[in-house]
């Protein structure tokens, strides 16, 4: 379908499960940019809010400001932060995609493998093991800040200065948290360094 | 000067911004999503002092909002918030609140009523309040949001009447998004200082006592009920008086309503809150198509501009009215019959049809709307038929 969104507008799509931090990310994302002056936007898709259940955001990043409030319908790029998703629900994640759509996924299996599961083989794919970097960074798959690193890199629409100050801010609300920014500006940084580009 | 800065902010934390800055004098709350982030975010802000603010951590809704009467009687400056099902278990005090004429500001984050239990967005809670006498703007997103609760106070204690400022559940109170944010200074210059002379006959100005909320028999009612009234009408000018005023401080104009591409708009399509934005895209795809079409957003529901509107509509052939909320009346959403009433006094009375969306949180796509674009020129050309003025989107079959 045409949209009125501006030509400079990214659409991405998030897909998720509640309880990795998906949610935090795209919003992450989105400040990112504003702080880079940018319009940005990021809309979760609530369903029930229970930790397991799938989760879907909106993240729009332009030059302009952005008037519509839709779910994102044909993303530009699609990031895939939990892998058991591509099984349960591989319909939804590659709804409105087109030959161009750029897909990020945090998964340990190759290349190949996701192009079969998705149905994508020629699609811009990258690949990144997000979850491993979490549990060895910090003990728990929280892979969020590493999946910001892998798409930092992967699409260039945010850099990665931009991000850690975000993260910075984002666990500055109390010395618990704050304890907590040095591993995941380490996950951020291996996202960066580890996602490569499939074949 | 007034400093300005852009920052990224969901609704909740742009709403709890403006509420620092205000720095209330009372906050009664009840926690209830998707209002419950918003007040813990002020929270915060009373636990480390950047506030003066009390917070009267309440039994229910209906306790919340006689904690505002009473303090507000008093002479207070005072806020609460809440959603949905809150709103309506408040519902019996907004009426003696707008009775007894007090400036009171409500946040209503904007979530569908039960059953079925849902806890998302549509417009039900705040058609709850249309005929309590509190004045209601609406925002499109959390800068308009920010806005509203910064010009709100102002308009609610120049009124004398409470104020509710809705902002959709979720889609805005979760989202975030960039928010151009006012500095202290400026906002608290703007509301003024909370002097309890800056409102006439404070409760606590123990050398002119004065009764709140008495017995009135039938031989007064009328008269209190027609001073309401008269005086409610006189919000149309207030209302406009805090705009421009507000204009010179944010370098935003305001208005009643907004029109998008209206000057020439053969139809038009009618929303409130979030939707709008989508709904402008909507107009921009099919101005790209070639057709004459416009949008108009209520962001002052009430009391309803009614002029405003029938004079943006006086040229369009097709007007679709689009409600986040159903009346099940046999007529139409709410919104539809203050715009029919709008129509009626408009020139040359367009055709107009009404539109159920966005219930209980159902996305809102641009198909949507461009569905209900081209159901409305088809009906207003003849090719198709109706039995009723009104109809749901998005219902799946």
């Amino acid at each position: 379908m045409t949209t009125a969104m501006d030509k400079s507008a990214i659409e991405i799509r998030w897909h998720g499960r509640g309880g990795q931090g998906t949610v935090t990310a795209a919003k992450m994302l989105a400040s990112a940019a504003i702080i880079k002056g940018k319009h940005g936007q990021a809309m979760p898709e609530f369903g029930l809010e229970r930790s397991g259940t799938p989760v879907k955001v909106s993240t729009r990043i332009s030059d302009q400001h952005i008037n519509t409030r839709a779910p994102v319908v044909n993303p530009q790029i699609v990031i895939i932060t939990d892998p058991s998703l591509m099984f349960t629900i591989k319909n939804q994640i590659v709804q409105g995609i087109d030959e161009n759509t750029v897909f990020i996924v945090n998964t340990n299996f190759p290349a190949d493998k996701v192009r079969k599961i998705l149905g994508i083989p020629n699609n811009e794919l990258w690949i990144v093991d997000a979850s491993k970097i979490a549990l060895e960074e910090f003990g728990r798959n929280i892979p969020n800040t590493a999946m910001l690193g892998a798409v930092a890199k992967a699409t260039g629409i945010v850099d990665l200065d931009a991000v850690r100050q975000e993260i910075e801010e984002a666990f500055s609300a109390s010395s618990k948290l704050r304890a907590l920014i040095p591993q995941n500006l380490k996950a951020l940084e291996r996202g960066y360094n580890e996602v490569y580009k499939a074949d | 000067m007034a400093q300005k800065k852009v920052i990224a902010l969901t609704g909740n934390q742009a709403a709890a911004e403006a509420m620092r800055q205000i720095n209330f004098d009372i906050a009664a709350v009840y926690p209830i999503s998707p209002q419950t982030e918003l007040m813990g975010f002020f929270a915060e802000y009373v636990a480390n002092g950047e506030v003066d603010t009390e917070m009267i951590a309440v039994d229910g809704e209906h306790s919340a909002m006689a904690a505002c009467i009473g303090a507000a009687a008093a002479g207070a400056r005072v806020i609460t918030a809440s959603a949905g099902p809150g709103i309506a278990y408040m519902v019996e005090n907004l009426y003696v609140a707008s009775g007894m004429r007090l400036p009171i500001v409500l946040l209503d984050v904007n979530r569908a009523l039960s059953a079925p239990l849902s806890i998302h967005c549509d417009h039900a809670d705040s058609m709850l309040t249309r005929d309590s006498s509190w004045i209601s703007l609406f925002s499109e997103n959390a800068q308009e949001a920010y806005h509203n609760i910064i010009m709100a106070t102002k308009i609610s204690e120049k009124a004398l009447f409470p104020i509710i400022v809705n902002y959709d559940g979720y889609i805005v109170s979760h989202s975030i998004e960039d928010v151009e944010i006012l500095d202290d200074e400026t906002v608290r210059n703007f509301v003024g200082p909370s002097d309890i002379h800056r409102i006439p006959y404070p409760l606590l100005d123990i050398k002119k006592p004065v009764t709140y909320g008495a017995t009135a028999q039938p031989d007064y009612y009328t008269e209190c009920k027609y001073q309401q009234h008269v005086d409610f009408l006189k919000v149309y000018d207030i209302v406009r008086e805090v705009f421009d005023e507000f204009a010179e401080i944010a370098d935003v104009k305001y208005d009643f309503i907004e029109e998008y591409k209206t000057d020439d708009a053969e139809y038009i399509g009618i929303s409130m809150g979030s939707s709008f934005g989508t709904l402008k895209d909507v107009v921009d795809i099919l101005r790209e198509q070639g057709k004459k079409v416009g949008a108009i957003k209520i962001r002052l529901f009430r009391p309803f501009p009614v002029k405003e509107v029938a004079e943006a509509l006086s040229k369009a052939k097709g007007v679709a009215v689009l409600d986040r909320a159903d009346s099940f009346d046999g007529i139409g959403g709410p919104l539809f019959k203050d715009i029919s009433t709008a129509v009626m006094m408009s020139q040359n009375r367009p055709f107009i049809h009404n539109f159920i969306y966005g219930l209980g949180g159902r996305e809102v796509k641009e198909e949507d709307f461009l569905k209900a674009f081209d159901r409305l020129e088809r009906l207003e050309k003849g090719i198709e038929t109706r039995d009723r003025f009104v109809e749901y989107l998005q219902v799946r079959e």
